[in-house]
């Protein structure tokens, strides 16, 4: 009885190959022919395609682009059709992006509160859906700019706008805006100066040392003249 | 130029271009500058074959086996030698039969053919495997292939026809395993069982290894790790046995209650001749890691003295894993103390836990993810590790431990793009540390601490000659012993008691003043400072320790910051954190 021609085939391509070659594929096609699921398994088994990487990272660097202007709905329909569950990092991200989606809507509201400082409010609105890193070194930098800048003030009156009164987004980055609402602002440029309240040494003043001197020498002539007879 | 992915998977060896004798070192070095060009973010599945690669180098590394520089071909010419060689089958011989039988145990002595005898007896000789695996008889000229003949040949008579053949070449063995697929599709255990039987005929044969090695490490079910494992240990009973089976070991540990498994593990020992033990050691160097989380302490202590007792097993190759292994354990036992409630610590411990239980994809994503977790939330991170707590060594050395191997599996362990200017912007820091400094706070701080001087040194010049003369009395030469004694004080005074006291005390409200400002104002900055950089914390030290040093005239409270970080758990989680992001 001949068999059905997918078996014959399978059996060809099989007993052509070299299990010491093509060990993975020989047990890929016997999974295929039995109809096995794949087990899911570490990094031998599926593996994810860079084709799938590259396409989330692009999805995700449009809705960072256009995060302003497109739509809520479209936002997050975009976000939630792709699975990120084996790209981690960027599954991160794409989190991070829906949770500021949400309170998207506030920051219209922001703008409109009579503390509005235009300049830390385009600031703040970068920093939330920027990549991490380039987010990490812009917060840095600015929290240097503002402490030499004459409007630290009003920045972080805002803060405090929003921490009292939007705490959604106050959520977004609560490090940071600690970080500002503690800034003192810096009366001149920076400079490496000496130490001025002489920290690493020891210096007494000359006058103790005098004082310290002629005290000695009054004690014992004290001593000295009562002993005498 | 392009990597040579034909060599992939069967020349792992010759994929990295490792020269003879090469070590870890080596493959690591090859590893990582192919992950330079195939970043796991920008091109995942070519990072798959190279990490697959690179694991099948590591595991041999770790087994000592001996590794060639070209592939190790078979004997047997495999497709071409189903191609020439003869299928008839001396009549008299009845072979044995794995459907019934375990096939552990060679068939009964009156089935086995005359040449099965001289089989088994010669069974590690080469030479001899190829006299009883080869027929004696010339090939005929009308005999076809089996690769043709399944084209019009039932596959059940092509299958009866190999299982009653009395000496089997390994591609005989290989097609019965295939060819049970087909025809006994209600037992797909089969297709192992004839692996097997062909390694006891055939030990050592490359390609069945091979594909056994492979077929054990994806295709076996959970409820069927006990028995492949007992199966394959009586199949394979060297020193490969551990090699071959490492992976279902961990599937079994995963699926299986830990007395089960160690009952399983027990069992396998007790028919393996693996002298050398070296097998063993690397076995359980690996096994431990995710043992320690389901097993008994006294399992685990004497694994460990076990490993101890026989070091002279324990490769160069090993050290690391070994190294690892034991902090993970130092860990386990301080776990109790280390979790404390917070949020912080606890996906700490979990995603610790997972890389140690989980396959090393799974395990690896749930560290990426806490990692995610704590960039994004450093203000917890900060309070779950406060200063005022007792410095968490051992948690934190194996976090660290383990978020280093995953970085360098992925590739993220680079030094960061900007060294210098990344040395530009702490001295930047350390320099605005020091500006915001209430100036006065500190003047009057070693005011008072020059003035315990001088109100220590009037002390001991004036009192102790005062108190003298008031008890004893005065006359001229007793007045000049009093002076005497007093300058003797003064210099006791500046030697070594302002040393044993006065100094220790002042040093001791100076670090709370400093650990005060480090924690309302510094911590912050410098939180800020590695999220803007992506230094390691080992690198923040050294480098800030390096622009104190030279800079020590001009910067002032500003110092104490690399020995206030050194003390911060907070600030060694963070800086980890920082950089698995992208």
């Amino acid at each position: 009885m001949s068999e059905s021609r997918p078996v014959v085939q399978y059996l060809q391509s099989q007993l052509r190959a070299n299990p010491f070659r093509e060990a993975e594929g020989i047990l890929r096609r016997r999974a295929r022919h039995l109809g096995a699921k794949p087990k899911p398994t570490d990094h031998r088994g599926q593996t994810p395609s860079t084709e799938r990487r590259e396409a989330a990272q692009e999805l995700i660097r449009k809705v960072r682009e256009q995060f302003w202007s497109l739509p809520l709905d479209d936002l997050r329909r975009q976000l939630a059709a792709v699975d990120l569950k084996e790209f981690p990092d960027l599954k991160a991200a794409a989190d991070r992006l829906l949770y500021v989606a949400t309170y998207r809507p506030m920051f219209p509201q922001l703008a409109q509160h009579k503390r509005f400082n235009s300049t830390f409010f385009s600031v703040f609105k970068r920093i939330v859906v920027l990549p991490p890193r380039e987010a990490g070194a812009l917060k840095d930098d600015v929290l240097r700019s503002l402490a030499a800048h004459r409007d630290v003030r009003a920045c972080q009156r805002m803060v405090q706008v929003i921490k009292s009164e939007f705490p959604q987004l106050y959520q977004l980055d609560p490090h940071w805006l600690d970080a500002i609402l503690k800034l003192k602002r810096r009366a001149g440029p920076l400079v490496l100066t000496s130490p001025s309240s002489g920290e690493g040494g020891f210096s007494i003043p000359g006058w103790a040392i005098v004082v310290v001197v002629v005290v000695v020498i009054r004690i014992l002539a004290i001593l000295a003249r009562n002993s005498s007879p | 130029m392009s990597p040579p992915w034909e060599l992939l998977p069967h020349d792992p060896v010759g994929f990295f271009g490792l020269a003879e004798g090469f070590d870890r070192k080596d493959l690591k070095r090859s590893y990582n500058a192919l992950l330079r060009e195939f970043k796991p973010e920008k091109h995942p599945a070519e990072f798959q074959r190279i990490r697959a690669a690179y694991e099948s180098i590591e595991q041999q590394l770790r087994y000592g086996r001996e590794l060639i520089r070209r592939p190790r071909t078979s004997r047997y010419n495999w497709p071409s030698e189903a191609q020439s060689r003869p299928e008839s089958t001396p009549p008299e011989a009845k072979p044995p039969s794995p459907v019934s039988a375990d096939p552990s145990r060679p068939p009964p002595e009156s089935t086995r053919p005359k040449g099965a005898d001289a089989a088994a007896s010669h069974r590690r000789s080469g030479e001899d495997n190829r006299r009883t695996a080869t027929p004696a008889a010339p090939p005929q000229a009308t005999e076809r292939p089996l690769i043709e003949r399944v084209l019009d040949e039932s596959p059940q008579s092509l299958y009866a026809e190999l299982r009653n053949k009395a000496a089997k070449s390994p591609y005989d063995f290989y097609a019965l395993a295939l060819l049970a697929d087909v025809v006994q599709r209600d037992d797909p255990l089969l297709f192992l069982k004839w692996l097997l039987t062909g390694l006891k005929a055939h030990p050592h044969e490359p390609a069945l290894i091979n594909l056994l090695q492979a077929y054990l490490q994806h295709e076996i079910a959970d409820q069927d790790c006990r028995r492949v494992l007992l199966a394959v240990a009586k199949a394979v009973p060297d020193e490969s046995f551990f090699y071959l089976t490492e992976r279902l070991w961990d599937q079994a540990l995963r699926c299986l209650s830990f007395e089960d498994f160690d009952a399983v593990l027990r069992q396998c020992e007790v028919g393996l001749s693996d002298h050398r033990v070296q097998g063993r050691v690397v076995f359980y160097t690996h096994i431990l890691r995710a043992a320690m989380w389901k097993a008994p302490r006294e399992w685990v202590e004497r694994t460990l003295t076990f490993l101890n007792q026989h070091g002279e097993w324990i490769t160069h190759h090993l050290e690391y894993d070994l190294e690892l292994t034991t902090r993970l354990w130092e860990y386990h036992q301080a776990r109790a103390s280390f979790l404390n409630g917070r949020a912080a610590r606890q996906r700490i411990d979990q995603a610790i836990e997972s890389f140690c239980t989980l396959e090393s994809r799974a395990g690896e994503r749930t560290l990426v993810e806490c990692q995610a977790y704590l960039a994004g939330n450093p203000s917890e991170v900060l309070s779950a590790f406060s200063l005022h707590q007792p410095f968490p060594r051992e948690a934190l050395r194996a976090w660290s431990w383990v978020s280093e191997e995953v970085l360098g599996r992925l590739g993220l362990d680079d030094e960061p793009e900007d060294l210098q200017a990344a040395g530009k912007r702490l001295l930047q820091m350390l320099v605005e540390i020091d500006q915001d400094e209430p100036v006065s706070r500190w003047q009057t701080f070693v005011a008072l601490k020059n003035l315990s001087y001088i109100v220590g040194s009037f002390l001991m010049v004036f009192w102790c000659p005062l108190l003298l003369g008031w008890l004893l009395g005065g006359s001229a030469p007793a007045v000049v012993l009093y002076a005497i004694i007093g300058l003797g004080s003064l210099i006791a005074f500046w030697l070594w008691w302002r040393k044993r006291t006065v100094v220790p005390l002042f040093d001791r409200i100076q670090e709370r003043m400093v650990r005060k400002r480090y924690l309302s104002q510094w911590r912050d900055a410098i939180v800020l400072y590695f999220a803007a950089t992506h230094l390691t914390f080992h690198q923040f030290l050294e480098t800030s320790q390096a622009i104190i040093k030279h800079y020590s005239k001009q910067l002032n409270v500003s110092t104490w910051v690399p020995i206030m970080v050194s003390r911060d758990g907070a600030l060694l989680v963070i800086a980890l954190a920082q950089r698995f992001l992208q």
